[in-house]
């Protein structure tokens, strides 16, 4: 190879595009021609000083407002659209799945783990289950708040009449709420709640949810106890207020 | 957002992306834009030299790819797209001959104002290499902007985001043969402006 025909095929060498046998013949040549090996050298240390110079430059560029602003140029404001919580649904229904699913690999003992756990520790058993299972699933902030409590008189599975003629009979499992499928994949069941111990009802008068946070609700059978349960999916938005009533 | 695409755990490609901000999908939108803006920006900011003008011409390509994302019919790569969007606009701000005046080279910006002069030695920075830093920056700045607009583009979508010849034909909508012949020009011009520093 002659050092105009190197010339000629520099750029294609130094950027790696020639084919095998044209690539051995230039590193062939430029292994016994200083003066185009000192052409290759020169290039790659200008390529260096190029690229650092323009990555130091644009490193000082504050790019944090960005987003903002094409954002709000695009008339896109901060809610969630319906794709994007359908989406984070989706994510926590998959991960409810997977719960259930690894609970009855293990022969459904960690389920009656908790449920016995439930039943020595009372709310305060709960609680602490409820964290241990969602924080995998949920970076999480809970809101709990009992509305309606009633004594506790059965523990575990418990026998309730269906309806009000007590024609049939109907076992219902206690299932806790985390290892329930979904929220809205709820089972319908024939269920006539026991009367209230406390007639004093407690209603909440205001929950303010942020985007990003999904409210759920449901009743406990055991306590009879409505839980709001709110999760926040890491927006970082705070619940901004919760309040109870009498 | 990350989510299995065939046996590895890897974001969505843009095509996905594509589909799913043309649905109107916010988060999308997110992704493509968290993607794409340090990449772009490299390559802007070396067309412009000016922070300010480089994060205008980079909030105007976001604004102009999706608002005409409907259009986007995946003839070409998202890609190739957003940067002749972006590629566009810093050569016709070149053209225009820019806004703003173009800035000092400094190595400094961006780890701390103070860290010049006395406290310098304190910070970890040499000031007699920071001079010299400062002055080869701005020599290689001084070496770009001999280039027009566009050998400038062609040796910065090379150098910098490393696309290929084909790639960047497509970005510039010019020929192979053309992009090959303002790579070599401007590659010699650059090492001949810099054959002092070299």
């Amino acid at each position: 190879m002659t050092c105009a025909e190197f010339e000629a095929s520099f750029d294609q060498y130094v950027d790696d595009t020639l084919d095998a046998s044209m690539a051995d013949a230039c590193s062939c040549h430029i292994a016994k021609c200083r003066p185009c090996d000192r052409e290759v050298t020169r290039w790659q240390q200008t390529r260096i000083l190029l690229s650092t110079a323009v990555a130091d430059l644009a490193t000082a560029v504050d790019v944090s407002s960005v987003r903002n602003d094409v954002f709000a140029a695009l008339g896109l404001d901060q809610r969630e659209d319906a794709a994007s919580i359908e989406r984070r649904r989706s994510a926590i229904r998959e991960a409810a799945y997977q719960r259930d699913g690894d609970s009855r690999r293990s022969g459904g003992r960690r389920a009656q783990r908790e449920a016995a756990s439930m039943r020595r520790s009372g709310f305060g058993g709960f609680v602490r289950f409820a964290s241990a299972a969602t924080v995998s699933a949920v970076t999480a902030a809970a809101a709990v708040m009992m509305l309606t409590a009633g004594p506790t008189t059965t523990a575990g599975p418990r026998e309730i009449a269906s309806n009000s003629s007590n024609s049939s009979i109907k076992r219902v499992d206690f299932v806790p709420p985390w290892s329930r499928k979904a929220f809205d994949d709820s089972v319908a069941v024939d269920y006539t709640p026991p009367p209230l111990a406390r007639p004093n009802v407690s209603d909440v008068h205001g929950l303010e949810a942020a985007p990003g946070q999904l409210v759920s609700t449901w009743v406990q059978p055991r306590t009879n106890a409505r839980v709001i349960w709110v999760e926040d999916r890491g927006l970082g938005a705070p619940i901004r207020m919760a309040g109870l009533g009498k | 957002m990350a989510q299995d695409y065939g046996d590895r755990r890897l974001d969505p490609p843009d095509g996905v992306l594509v589909s799913q901000a043309q649905a109107g999908d916010r988060e999308a939108v997110q992704t493509l834009l968290e993607r794409y803006q340090r990449r772009l920006l490299a390559v802007i900011v070396g067309m412009v030299r000016n922070p300010e003008d480089a994060k205008e011409i980079l909030q105007e390509t976001f604004v102009r790819t999706f608002r005409s994302l409907e259009g986007f019919k995946g003839e070409s790569s998202f890609y190739t797209w957003i940067y002749r969007i972006a590629m566009n606009l810093a050569i016709d701000h070149q053209r225009r001959g820019g806004k703003r005046p173009l800035v000092e080279f400094d190595e400094t910006i961006g780890v701390k104002e103070d860290a010049v002069g006395e406290g310098s030695a304190i910070l970890g920075v040499d000031p007699f290499k920071s001079v010299r830093s400062r002055e080869l920056g701005r020599k290689i700045f001084e070496a770009i902007e001999s280039l027009t607009p566009d050998h400038r583009a062609v040796i910065l979508l090379r150098e910098i985001d490393g696309l290929s010849y084909e790639e960047i034909s497509e970005v510039l909508d010019c020929s192979l043969g053309t992009v090959m012949s303002r790579l070599h020009y401007a590659r010699k011009k650059l090492q001949t402006r810099l054959q002092e520093m070299l």
